[in-house]
């Protein structure tokens, strides 16, 4: 059987710590309330800069940890202890005051029974209300739909279109294998540096200047390759047919070779110089003497691989103007367009128009006046009349009955408004 | 002092129950009235009852003498009364031939004395009741002589007729140990009273307890054990009648001394003895708190034109000042206390 002292002991223990932990509540609730709104705003705001997962979770968090642990520090000097909570027994219980006695050492202990009413009952009333509403809102936070015109403020998650055409231009260029390796892996690095700038900035004026001049210096580059490979290919097939002539070509061939030789260097001067390997290939064929045992298949396949470059150099180009379809393979734009054609379309079904040219500016007289608006008829506009400040006398004589004036002189312009216009014009007719 | 046994405590509570049946014997239907008399006698305080005439206050006294073997006086006080008349006085006698000033003691040397409408005499006469009350014992031309053992003062005061009278002056007031109002009687009450009691016949009491009895029921009274909680809520209650210490207090002038805190304990002892407890109670501090408090309370005189009384102020004070120090959390709802 359990002493009574210690039963009583737990008795108060029991007491206590409910009156402790209600003391508790009674500080906590008003501060819940404040943390759940606060945190629903603070969750709103995130929402709206587009934080999303841990940090929406944390900030409530922090804010109801902040709210449970500060009363702690407040409340303490009024949390109850056993002896409190021995008074409240004694107050309760028809003990008339012996266990605050028994504890003093005076008389004995009442037989404890096993549970004791402490006349406490749970009663938060509206108190429970605030934080309630509070954590309703704390979740209507969560879910409520955002303006979305909010979102127009959060970062890009695709670069621009320049960068995937450069990459698509670089992959064209390199997948022949005409040229070095390290001015593309240049180019590459640049887009790259463009691509690991701060999102926020990729549509940048500054990004977009940067893409498109390295776009333009790529293609500048891509035109003079695709210019020295097709002149190469041009010598080539020179060098070819004068090869084949025999004696009667050597001169062709010479020059020929001549124009390889030309060829062959400017390519390797320029923004995407050749490989090594073709430049060799082709510095090979600038002498005359090595036609006479080239082999007719290496020929065909260095002018197999000239033509993949300039394959690829289209490609990086993009389509050119009057070289679409089946119309062969062009070298400059063709005479499509806006200029092209003899003269200007007619823009109208029926016979040739007799309007003036277009291109004569200067004022338009109509003859036919059926059709003519009144502004077309008479120059006028909506205006107030102005005063002749300029002539200080006819100011000083406007409105004076007694002068006449000298005649001619007129105090004001004879400006009349479109009311007045119609007017007239119904008077005259 | 060493804690009364169990056998005491019952011994104690099996004579002061024979004494309130024999009081209750003599006065009808006043049970509160004659427990509030048994607490402050066993505390050994004097008592001030204010009601009106003919509610047996009178009778009690002679209750209380006859039922505890006590010698009783009574004093009708008056105007003209003079301090000699209750001390005693100085006679010129002749003794061994020799004439020479005799002391002739006055009524107050009694066990109990009955100052009836103490209001009436004058500040000094009433003064003359002071060390007699406090210090029992009297001092004429320079001798002090000391009161029968025990002694009590039983003063009352006619609270309608107040032309003509001295109220008795705050120190004076602070001697007594309670200030209890005689309620009037109820229909039963008189009903028993007309049928058992003739005009102009008076009941004999039965001495239930000897004056020795008594007394060591009264040295009983300070070995009751006062719980430091108990003590607390009566430093708060007795604190709390000061201007500004609590909302009650609003009213109050001048607010209880020590001494009412030393009245309130003493009489919560006398009551847990009564009840043949070993401790005092919070229920002790309760009951007795009105009587003890109201007549220390000085109200001002807005309060007293609002209607409030001393023991109205004493009540609200009960009911304002909770038992527990410590305040109960907002989220609990008590609902036994």
């Amino acid at each position: 059987m359990t002493p009574t002292p210690t039963t009583w002991a737990r008795h108060f223990r029991a007491t206590a710590h409910r009156v402790n932990w209600n003391i508790w509540l009674a500080s906590f609730l008003p501060l819940c309330l404040v943390a759940t709104l606060a945190g629903a705003v603070l969750v709103l705001i995130l929402r709206s800069l587009g934080q999303s997962g841990a940090a929406l979770y944390a900030v409530p968090i922090s804010l109801f940890l902040v709210a449970f642990a500060a009363p702690l520090l407040r409340i303490r000097s009024r949390f109850w202890t056993t002896d409190d909570a021995r008074t409240r027994l004694d107050l309760v219980l028809p003990l008339h005051t012996r266990l605050s006695s028994a504890a003093e050492g005076v008389g004995e202990w009442p037989i404890a029974p096993e549970r004791v009413d402490d006349g406490f009952r749970f009663a938060p009333g509206r108190r429970l209300l605030g934080p309630i509403s509070g954590l309703m809102l704390l979740a209507a936070a969560y879910v409520v739909p955002l303006d979305p015109g909010r979102n127009r403020e959060l970062p890009p998650t695709t670069g621009p279109r320049a960068w995937s055409a450069l990459e698509e231009s670089l992959s064209a260029i390199e997948e022949p294998a005409v040229v070095e390796e390290a001015p593309l892996q240049a180019f590459r690095q640049e887009l790259q540096h463009l691509k690991q700038s701060d999102p926020k900035t990729w549509f940048s004026a500054n990004s977009l200047e940067a893409s498109a001049n390295l776009e333009a210096r790529l293609k500048s580059a891509a035109e003079a390759l695709r210019e020295g490979l097709f002149s190469a290919s041009q010598a080539l097939d020179q060098a070819g047919n004068a090869a084949a002539a025999g004696e009667a070509g050597t001169a062709d061939l010479a020059s020929a070779a001549s124009a390889i030789s030309e060829s062959t260097a400017g390519l390797l001067a320029s923004g995407l110089p050749l490989n090594p390997e073709l430049a060799n290939a082709l510095a090979q064929l600038a002498d005359p003497a090595a036609w006479k045992n080239l082999d007719p298949g290496q020929l065909e396949a260095l002018k197999k691989q000239l033509g993949d470059g300039i394959q690829g150099c289209r490609a990086c180009l993009g389509p050119i103007p009057g070289n679409q379809g089946n119309q062969g393979d062009g070298e400059r734009g063709g005479n499509g367009g806006v200029d092209r054609g003899p003269g200007h379309a007619p823009l109208a079904i029926g016979p040739p128009s007799n309007l003036p040219d277009p291109t004569i500016t200067g004022p338009i007289q109509s003859n036919d006046l059926s059709r003519s608006a009144i502004g077309d008829v008479l120059e006028t506009k909506r205006t107030a009349p102005q005063s002749e400040i300029e002539n200080p006398a006819l100011l000083q004589s406007g409105g004076v009955l007694g002068d006449a004036g000298s005649g001619g002189d007129a105090v004001h312009r004879p400006d009349v408004t479109p009311a007045e216009s119609e007017l007239l014009q119904r008077y005259f007719q | 002092m060493n804690q009364p046994t169990e056998h005491d405590l019952e011994s104690a509570a099996r004579k002061i129950s024979d004494l309130r049946n024999a009081l209750n014997a003599v006065l009808f239907g006043k049970d509160d009235l004659v427990e509030l008399v048994m607490a402050g006698m066993l505390a050994g305080g004097n008592l001030l009852l204010e009601g009106l005439p003919g509610l047996g206050k009178t009778e009690l006294v002679k209750g209380l003498a006859g039922s505890l073997g006590l010698t009783a006086k009574r004093i009708q006080f008056t105007p003209d009364l003079l301090p000699g008349d209750i001390t005693g006085n100085p006679l010129l006698q002749e003794v061994d031939g020799r004439k020479q000033f005799v002391f002739q003691p006055g009524p107050v040397f009694t066990n109990l004395l009955l100052a009836d409408e103490i209001n009436r005499a004058s500040p000094k006469t009433q003064s003359a009741l002071l060390e007699a009350m406090q210090e029992k014992r009297v001092t004429v031309l320079g001798e002090t002589h000391s009161l029968p053992r025990p002694f009590f003062v039983l003063a009352t005061q006619n609270p309608i007729e107040l032309e003509g009278t001295y109220p008795l002056p705050e120190a004076q007031l602070d001697r007594f140990l309670f200030k209890i109002e005689v309620a009037s009687n109820p229909v039963d009450v008189l009903e028993r009273i007309i049928i058992e009691r003739a005009m102009g016949t008076s009941a004999v009491p039965i001495q239930v307890l000897s004056s020795e009895a008594f007394i060591a029921l009264i040295e009983l009274v300070p070995a009751i054990h006062m719980p430091k909680v108990v003590a607390n809520y009566i430093a708060r209650l007795v604190h709390a009648t000061q201007t500004g210490n609590s909302a009650a207090a609003s009213g109050i002038r001048y607010g209880s001394s020590p001494r009412g805190a030393q009245a309130l304990a003493a009489a919560a002892r006398a009551r847990a003895l009564i009840g043949g407890r070993p401790n005092v109670s919070f229920e002790d501090i309760t009951a007795v708190a009105v009587p003890a408090l109201q007549h220390r309370l000085i109200l001002d005189y807005t309060a007293r034109m609002e209607g409030q009384t001393g023991a109205s102020v004493v009540r609200a004070l009960l009911e304002e000042i909770p038992a527990q120090s410590k305040k109960e959390p907002a989220t609990l709802q008590s609902l036994k206390v």
